[in-house]
């Protein structure tokens, strides 16, 4: 008991951000068990985000002890890690000033290096939207499945680490972050020479969304996914004309099996929690990118002063 | 009568109803077409026969209404809409008159009844009797003696004047035998978005943003004073910048208002399900 007060006052006072470096599944349940031990014995909410495939063998190692435990399915919360953030906070809003037990795996085999990129983005901007709050929060990263690449941004992103069943040590390239440590996000890759492309005022409005609807339609997107996607380059482009000099650069294409729109303006973002968080209603631009957060399956932003840049992409299938 | 005095005291066409003898005049082909179509989709909708009275090929009216998002198809085939040349209806008799043109309209009215539907309403472009045409200086005669087909019954009348046609005081006469006159939608610059109101009752057609939010603003503020309802089927786009006016109007009405949203598309319904709770002050009736 002693123990368990001890960790209390200490997680009360600031978030505790782990990394897991797991190998197999055995690994991966025992780690989990053990971090949300505590909580479960003190009746404090857990959330538990990791890919549905995983849940039932998660389920039986909690044995009676899975009840308490809010399971969320990683895939499709987290298909934009860009959401994750506001995600976790309005489930925690329900508990407020609780200590709070989190586990969330974003990094999946099968996801391609941009996402992967994005997933070290919002482990980095965990630290700064959770600083000071009474959670602690384990993120599991299965080294046998997950790049060399991605996985240094893990140690860069996480205060603390454990490997396997080893205990939590302080991560030696962990940096705080005022934005986004300067290796993540890593820049763009040019778009291609044969993008379509327009520039844009306040009078070409309805043009871009016009042109986001015939290339959605022309390469097939289903109507729902093609809906989101014009609203959300429409969101941009507005926020371009009303926060960025008032006009800004569409382009448009295809990579792989995802549509891709560029908006590119003069503007600049300065918060890096920007679009993260479910802003009040009475917050212009913040309020489109959360939109244009949830509507997209993946958002890439980069920003500095005298430029913005922000892709969002599509995918065709799925 | 000018054109402003008309848009404050006028009704949205698709406010027209039964017992109504209404008059729209207009100087564009953009405004005509706006106001008969929205009176022609009303009346389909609420089960009416419609009759509309071409000046000239009844084809490009089908082209017109159609492009207007009027759905056109069922009701020709079923008989709902019947579209009629002039010379087949107002000139059938050699020239205009007055009084055949009347029983004809009367009798109109009573098959459309005694076939089953709600009522009867008709639309008559009359650029005809601006010209050369027998019978067509007894036209204020007739828009007198028209007056019995509809009033007190089911039936209701939208009559088409071309202000570019008509000399200006025949005109101004020929308007001040109708009861009610109907009001143009208010149109964006780029015709992207049109809204019609009244007290109470705002109908937002085509797409919603930053450009054009600001007359739904104006529309809304004409519209207020108690309960509003927007009819928003067919609002085929609409944005954050879209919305705003829709929740500051909302959030500002008195307690025992409500604003709602009939039918809304699904453009409308998406936003609103990923505004969540911040989108409460509006209400919605599907």
């Amino acid at each position: 008991m002693t123990r368990f007060t001890a960790l209390e006052t200490h997680a009360a006072e600031e978030f505790s951000h782990e990394a897991l470096l797991y190998r197999g599944s055995e690994q991966w349940l025992e780690a989990i068990r053990a971090f949300v031990e505590p909580g479960l014995a003190a009746g404090e909410p857990v959330m538990i985000a990791v890919p549905l495939a995983k849940h039932e063998m998660l389920r039986s190692r909690l044995g009676g002890q899975a009840s308490a435990v809010t399971l969320l399915d990683m895939t499709p919360l987290g298909r934009n890690p860009a959401r994750l953030i506001g995600a976790y906070t309005e489930a925690l809003a329900a508990h407020p000033g609780r200590r709070a037990h989190l586990v969330g795996e974003p990094a999946w085999p099968g996801r391609t290096a941009d996402e992967n990129a994005e997933v070290i983005v919002h482990e980095a901007l965990c630290n700064l939207a959770f600083k000071g709050l009474p959670y602690r929060a384990l993120c599991p990263y299965d080294v046998e499945a997950i790049d060399p690449s991605t996985l240094a941004g893990v140690r860069d992103t996480h205060p603390l680490l454990a490997e396997g069943l080893g205990a939590a040590h302080p991560s030696p390239s962990y940096t705080e972050p005022v934005a986004p440590s300067p290796r993540w996000p890593g820049p763009l890759v040019p778009p291609p020479s044969g993008a379509t492309y327009a520039r844009y005022t306040l009078a070409e409005l309805r043009r871009v969304r016009r042109l986001v609807r015939r290339r959605a339609m022309a390469v097939g997107l289903a109507p729902a996914k093609r809906r989101d996607l014009v609203l959300a380059v429409d969101e941009l482009a507005t926020n371009s004309i009303l926060h960025a000099g008032g006009h800004g650069e569409l382009r448009i294409w295809t990579s792989e099996n995802r549509l891709v729109c560029e908006i590119k303006d003069h503007g600049h973002i300065p918060d890096p929690l920007a679009g993260r968080i479910r802003p009040p209603a009475d917050n212009g631009r913040g309020r489109g990118l959360w939109l244009v957060n949830q509507l997209a399956d993946l958002v890439q932003l980069r920003t500095q002063p005298g430029g913005t840049t922000i892709r969002i992409h599509i995918a065709l299938t799925g | 009568m000018s054109c402003g005095l008309v848009d404050e005291d006028g009704i949205p066409a698709e406010l027209v109803g039964h017992g109504d003898h209404v008059c729209v005049e207009f100087t564009s082909v953009a405004e005509q077409q706006e106001v008969a179509a929205a009176f022609v989709r009303s009346g389909l909708e609420a089960g009416d026969r419609v009759w509309y009275l071409a000046d000239g090929d009844p084809r490009r009216v089908l082209v017109f209404l159609r492009s207007c998002g009027v759905l056109v198809g069922e009701p020709l085939a079923s008989g709902q809409l019947v579209v009629l040349a002039a010379r087949q209806s107002y000139l059938r008799d050699s020239g205009f008159d007055p009084e055949r043109t009347v029983e004809r309209l009367n009798r109109a009215r009573e098959d459309a009844l005694a076939a089953g539907y709600r009522g009867f309403r008709v639309t008559g472009e009359m650029g005809w009797g601006a010209r050369v045409t027998p019978g067509a200086e007894r036209l204020e005669d007739y828009e007198r003696q028209v007056q019995a087909v509809f009033e007190g019954h089911r039936a209701a009348a939208l009559c088409q004047y071309d202000r570019r046609m008509f000399a200006t005081a025949r005109l101004d006469r020929v308007i001040g035998l109708h009861p009610k006159r109907a009001r143009h939608p208010l149109i964006s610059a780029d015709g992207a978005l049109r809204i019609s109101h009244a007290s109470g009752w705002v109908r937002v057609v085509g797409e919603l943003d930053l450009s054009n939010r600001s007359l739904l603003a104006v529309a809304l503020g004409r519209a207020a004073g108690g309960d509003i309802h927007i009819e928003a089927d067919q609002l085929e786009f609409i944005d954050l910048s879209g919305i705003q006016p829709l929740l500051e109007t909302a959030a500002a009405l008195a307690p025992d208002h409500r604003l709602v949203l009939e039918h809304p598309s699904s453009a409308v319904c998406r936003l609103l399900e990923l505004l969540g709770a911040d989108a409460e002050p509006i209400e919605l009736s599907p």
